[in-house]
């Protein structure tokens, strides 16, 4: 298997080269994230279980409601301890968890809560804009100009395709 | 299977060859192509992005469309690996091996054209393998019965844990978690709800589709955004003549049978895609060419290797995922989603009760090659441009149409709630190299095993009938065999980077 796994590194190490700095090898940044999600995976366990106790009880059944999930929670426990006990896994690049990712979804998931207040026509208008505007950030009018003709657009667009085209109603507010 | 009756085929064929539904299959392989070219965009993404879309269409016409968007992502990203190195899709990732160097040598061109021609000859020949394979899996399939369910879905899921990712534990945890949330919502069996926390929402459980395209489509914009932050598009280098002549084929032949061999066989295997495929394939072109140095320095064969096997792993996972219903890729999975999505199971019934859908499948396969092969024969250059869409409106705009999407199922906007959240959960578990293709299977066949068991156990009082019917003994026993060989090979290898 050996000049298969060259021709593997040396593909996957061409493209991350590319790919550039954010998903780089950091072999020691994430030390103990595999023990941190260790962790999080018994309590996840723990509290799913408690949970399979208020299963309403199926008696005509010789295998009840509860007996899959207890048993993917076991293994998952098992595994989960396992995790915590080793630690940082097979050496592997692992990249960090960059805010950013994440502050992007916020702002998404923000778009989501408020279109259901104010409805798609408001909402949809400002997330695009202020994402255009966000995520490459820069004074020039002429990205201002792109970010209301994409927003206008794409408003636009998004109500077309669904409420004339596919039918579908799209969330009024209020 | 008396299928080669041709008054069946023709009515189930008239759905197809209306020109809307022709113009529909190429507007998808047209907008697969166009995801494929685009690195960062996958082509799961483009198949889940669709999905919600084909709500409104006849199911073997939404079938068609999706599997078109299959066959122009696989394609799509051979461009960009070819002009700038960076594959548009992961399928095309052993392409840029001998395709970038050609590229560089000014040779783009002839580079693109024999990769159009191996991905055509590719996507045909599995093609050709699916149409006479599928009816033999599905009658063989005809015998199975719960414990063979069971053990066929152990296997898929013990291959997939194996495969994917570098590390056996990580993959079980992903798988493990996938079979959980499976299982929150109104149990089938049973009828009564689990794991629902008091949410009235919760009820209709976890959506298949909402947790595919959150996993799939949000993460990778989610990851995207990121990269946004940096560099300016790349510029592809100038494309010039394209097509390879009759005798570079001939000369090739028994690189495009025997890499379009190899593709179909490995996507059959669960959770094996294009890249893997591409990349196995070009290691065997290698060994088996008499001029193995010139692999890598902007050699033919190397690319036509990559190109063939990728396109071929369409057919290879179509075959599995229509007869068993197990997913022979990340990319079918959504795709078995999608047809879930229409009320159908996919298994042998598929073939007897809807054979309209089958047959609208093959065609699409075939069709669609010709689709792919003359967009991508005529507009290369111009589509080449579309990596120079800027990510700061591709990333909100795509989100936009998620969201559309996802809400358009269901009217609620607690699914696309679901949506983000696991979008978030699949971000985490990419950043940290926990493997998707588990936590995809887990969600997709849990019901499936879990379903299969308690019936087994409730018809025999106990299990053994998995090890004592022979079908199902010998998936146990691969299932154990993949696995083991999993651990002894991450195992040394693992040594090996220290």
């Amino acid at each position: 298997m050996s000049k298969l796994d060259e021709d593997f590194d040396l593909a996957k190490s061409s493209i991350l080269d590319e790919y550039g700095d954010d998903s780089e090898a950091e072999l020691h940044g994430a030390k103990n994230a595999d023990r941190i999600i260790g962790v999080a995976l018994l309590f996840l366990c723990g509290v799913l279980y408690w949970q399979t106790f208020s299963f309403p009880a199926t008696t005509w059944a010789p295998l009840g409601m509860a007996f899959w999930p207890r048993l993917l929670i076991g293994l998952l426990a098992i595994v989960g301890a396992v995790l915590v006990f080793r630690g940082h896994l097979e050496e592997s690049r692992v990249s960090n968890l960059d805010w950013r990712g994440f502050a992007a979804l916020a702002a998404a998931v923000v778009y989501v809560i408020v279109m259901e207040q104010v409805g798609f026509l408001i909402a949809t208008p400002v997330f695009l804009f202020s994402s255009v505007v966000l995520l490459e950030p820069s004074f020039a009018i002429r990205r201002f100009v792109e970010a209301f003709l994409f927003a206008a657009s794409g408003t636009v667009g998004g109500y077309l395709l669904f409420e004339r085209f596919l039918n579908i109603g799209l969330p009024n507010g209020g | 299977m008396d299928s080669l009756d041709f008054q069946v085929i023709a009515t189930a064929l008239s759905g197809v060859l209306q020109p809307m539904s022709l113009l529909i299959i190429f507007l998808g392989v047209l907008g697969g192509i166009v995801v494929g070219i685009i690195p960062g965009l996958s082509t799961t993404m483009a198949v889940a992005i669709v999905i919600p879309f084909t709500f409104a269409m006849q199911p073997e016409v939404a079938m068609s469309l999706l599997v078109a968007v299959f066959v122009g992502g696989v394609s799509g990203g051979l461009v960009t690996a070819i002009l700038v190195r960076m594959p548009g899709t992961p399928a095309s990732i052993a392409t840029l091996l001998d395709g970038f160097p050609m590229a560089q040598k000014g040779m783009a061109g002839q580079a693109i054209g024999n990769a159009i021609i191996a991905s055509f000859f590719g996507t045909i020949i599995s093609g050709i393998i699916l149409v006479l394979m599928a009816p033999v899996l599905a009658s063989f399939a005809v015998k199975f019965f719960f414990s063979e369910y069971v053990a066929v879905g152990l296997f898929a899921l013990a291959a997939v844990v194996s495969i994917s990712g570098d590390s056996v534990l990580r993959g079980l945890v992903t798988c493990l978690i996938g079979l959980l949330v499976a299982t929150f919502g109104v149990s089938e069996e049973d009828g009564l709800p689990r794991f629902i926390f008091g949410s009235t929402e919760m009820m209709a459980g976890i959506g298949l589709i909402p947790a595919l395209m959150g996993v799939f489509a949000v993460s990778q914009m989610m990851q995207e955004a990121l990269r946004s932050l940096n560099k300016e598009a790349p510029v592809p280098a100038v494309v010039e003549r394209i097509l390879p002549t009759l005798a570079d084929i001939r000369s090739n032949t028994v690189n495009y049978i025997r890499s379009s061999l190899i593709g179909t066989f490995l996507g059959v295997v669960p959770a094996l895609g294009g890249g893997p495929a591409g990349l196995i394939s070009y290691s065997q072109a290698k060994s088996a060419s008499k001029k193995p140095e010139l692999f890598g320095t902007g050699h033919v064969p190397g690319v036509i290797a990559s190109e063939a096997a990728n396109n071929a792993t369409i057919g290879g996972a179509l075959i599995i995922a229509l007869t068993l219903g197990i997913p022979g890729d990340p990319v079918t999975a959504v795709l078995l989603g999608g047809l879930m999505i229409h009320g159908l199971q996919p298994g042998p019934q598929l073939f007897s009760n809807n054979p309209e859908i089958i047959y609208a499948i093959y065609f699409t396969v075939f069709f669609g090659s010709f689709c792919m092969a003359a967009i991508l024969l005529t507009a290369v250059r111009p589509l080449s441009r579309v990596v120079e869409i800027p990510k700061r409106m591709l990333v909100p705009g795509l989100f936009l149409l998620a969201c559309l999407g996802v809400y358009s199922l269901n009217n609620r906007l607690f699914d696309v709630f679901v949506m983000c959240a696991f979008g978030a959960m699949g971000f985490i578990f990419d950043r940290y190299r926990y493997p998707l293709p588990p936590f995809i299977l887990g969600i997709l066949l849990g019901p499936l095993i879990e379903g299969n068991f308690r019936k087994l156990y409730a018809a025999d009082g106990d299990v053994w009938s998995l090890l004592t019917r022979p079908i199902s003994a010998v998936f146990i026993i691969l299932a154990l065999l993949v696995v083991s060989y999993a651990l002894i090979h991450k195992r040394r290898a693992s040594a090996r980077l220290r």
